[in-house]
């Protein structure tokens, strides 16, 4: 099994933030996105800061969560501060400046991202994009369709991952060495494994359609819904301090 | 050499609240020449026990010992040596097929032993002969082209070409027609008489093991809960009932027929050999009918 938790693996709970309608979190999390970039350094951006840390916390997930999901994200941030450093062309003191304003700044788009992630399972997440997407479908836009490929793939990821095991076991038995000290020959290696996986995948897409097929799924025309999406006061109160926070930081 | 298993526990993802036990406290003696049928529901710890035995799994607790060796206690860059001597067979070996014929993916595990091409030719000739695959007609074939059956013993045979002394399937049987697991029978039975294979096969049905099995093993949550010869089956109906395994048909038969006081040898293992006994006990009847 694959040991840490993936990124943006959602962590079920009942928190404020899990009980919000998704559409009310996307839309808290494109405004924080897009206020981060826009906002100055490093006041506004402080405030920023200081709203997706108290969304964390809100969020009941665990800072073990955060952790160790933004740990890979980490060297992303690490490595563009350190070209941001050595490459721009201000004075020493100022590059530092500007290199941990870069990566203050990635740091809350992320975790903005995480905490998304972290209170929203996928199946609701890709219904709540569906009906924001919606008015999209007047102009002949495949809505339903995009909103279905994005929720077989989220799906499927599972499965992929203990394909993926169970294949390098098997080829393990095989006499195959995955801890080999050459990297070359070690890639090598995962070809024993990347191969069956991906026969196993076209496979298995091809049943897909067959069994959505032979239960008359089709993309158009209404579907009905059994969870259906509704916002609650507090999804607007939610927007409403969100959008609060950004209008604060527009003024300043 | 025969293997030994002495107290062997198995938890998934100790110390984590996922922790699931799979095995506990196994204590077995697997002989030499051996084919060993191990039985369950899913769950019971059936596929654990094969990956213990090869190395693909480190036990919590308790020693492995094949050849003499305690493989548990062998660090995890030599562990290789143990899966060739130790074959495992996973489920549906046919999704592992990943070369473009099948010569080339039978010689794929040898070489990458670094067997000289000529010794690899000779291992794959037989590995193929063993699994019923003629060789001038298979080994340019396409692994995709092959049917269900044909591509299970191309799975198998990959493992054959190792040399491996004993051999772990795990469900070899599974989605195979009658046909497909007769000729896995052969290659397991020539495998055991030209080379004295010691040989553990895991399935969940019961009648595919007897024809092919000498001792079965059923497990349980996690334990063993029944050791027996294969042609004992028919005297432990009832406590094979109560594990949650249906026996095979015939050995129910004679235990019902041998319960309702008829004087017949329960003892057997394929459904010929149970009529065989049937009819010599209506044989006997007769006689006594005609006597009388």
């Amino acid at each position: 099994m694959v040991k840490n938790i993936g990124l943006g693996q959602y962590i079920p709970g009942n928190s404020i933030l899990h009980r919000l309608d998704p559409r009310s979190k996307v839309i808290g999390t494109v405004i924080l996105v897009v206020g981060t970039f826009t906002s100055a350094y490093p006041v506004e951006t402080g405030i920023f800061l200081g709203t997706v840390l108290i969304l964390g916390a809100l969020s009941q997930v665990g800072i073990r969560y955060y952790f160790d999901s933004l740990k890979p994200l980490l060297y992303l941030i690490l490595i563009t501060a350190f070209f941001q450093v050595l490459l721009a062309e201000e004075e020493l003191g100022q590059r530092f400046d500007a290199a941990l304003n870069l990566g203050l700044r990635l740091f809350i788009i992320i975790f903005s991202m995480q905490v998304l992630m972290g209170t929203t399972s996928p199946l609701s997440l890709t219904s709540g994009m569906e009906k924001m997407l919606s008015p999209l479908k007047r102009i002949k836009f495949p809505v339903h369709e995009l909103i279905m490929i994005m929720t077989i793939s989220l799906r499927f990821i599972p499965l992929y991952i203990e394909d993926w095991e169970r294949i390098k076991k098997a080829q393990m038995s095989r006499g195959i060495n995955f801890e080999e000290k050459s990297i070359i020959k070690r890639l090598k290696n995962y070809i024993s494994v990347l191969i069956p996986l991906l026969r196993i995948s076209f496979q298995r897409a091809v049943d897909l359609a067959t069994a959505m097929e032979s239960r008359c799924y089709q993309g158009e025309g209404e579907r009905s819904h059994l969870n259906v999406l509704k916002f609650t006061p507090y999804d607007f109160m939610y927007i409403g301090i969100i959008g609060g926070v950004w209008l604060i930081t527009i003024w300043l | 050499m025969p293997i030994k298993i002495k107290g062997v526990t198995h938890i998934y993802k100790k110390g984590t609240p996922f922790e699931k036990k799979a095995l506990e406290d196994i204590f077995l003696n697997i002989e030499n020449g051996e084919i060993l049928g191990i039985m369950g529901k899913s769950g019971s710890g059936k596929s654990t026990f094969l990956q213990l035995l090869n190395g693909l799994l480190r036990p919590c607790r308790g020693k492995i010992i094949v050849d003499d060796y305690d493989i548990t206690m062998i660090p995890a860059d030599e562990i290789a040596a143990v899966r060739r001597e130790v074959g495992l067979v996973f489920q549906f070996p046919e999704e592992q097929i990943f070369e473009t014929d099948v010569y080339k993916e039978i010689a794929f595990g040898p070489k990458n032993l670094g067997i000289d091409e000529k010794k690899t030719f000779e291992r794959v000739k037989t590995a193929m002969k063993l699994t019923g695959l003629e060789y001038v007609k298979f080994k340019d074939r396409r692994p995709n082209e092959l049917s269900g059956g044909e591509k299970r013993r191309v799975g198998i045979a990959d493992i054959l070409a190792l040399n491996p002394r004993y051999l772990l399937l795990d469900e070899p049987f599974a989605a195979l027609d009658y046909e497909g697991r007769r000729k896995i029978y052969q290659s397991i039975k020539e495998l055991n008489q030209t080379r004295g294979t010691t040989t553990i096969i895991v399935s969940h049905n019961l009648e595919y093991l007897v024809p092919v099995c000498n001792r079965l093993l059923i497990l349980a949550d996690g334990r063993v809960k029944l050791d027996i010869k294969i042609d004992e089956i028919a005297l432990y109906i009832k406590e094979i009932k109560n594990l949650g395994v249906s026996p095979p048909l015939h050995h129910e038969v004679l235990y019902y027929l041998k319960e309702k006081g008829f004087n017949i040898n329960v003892k057997v293992r394929t459904r010929e050999e149970a009529a065989r006994e049937i009819a010599k006990y209506l044989g006997t009847l007769k006689d006594e009918v005609k006597s009388g």
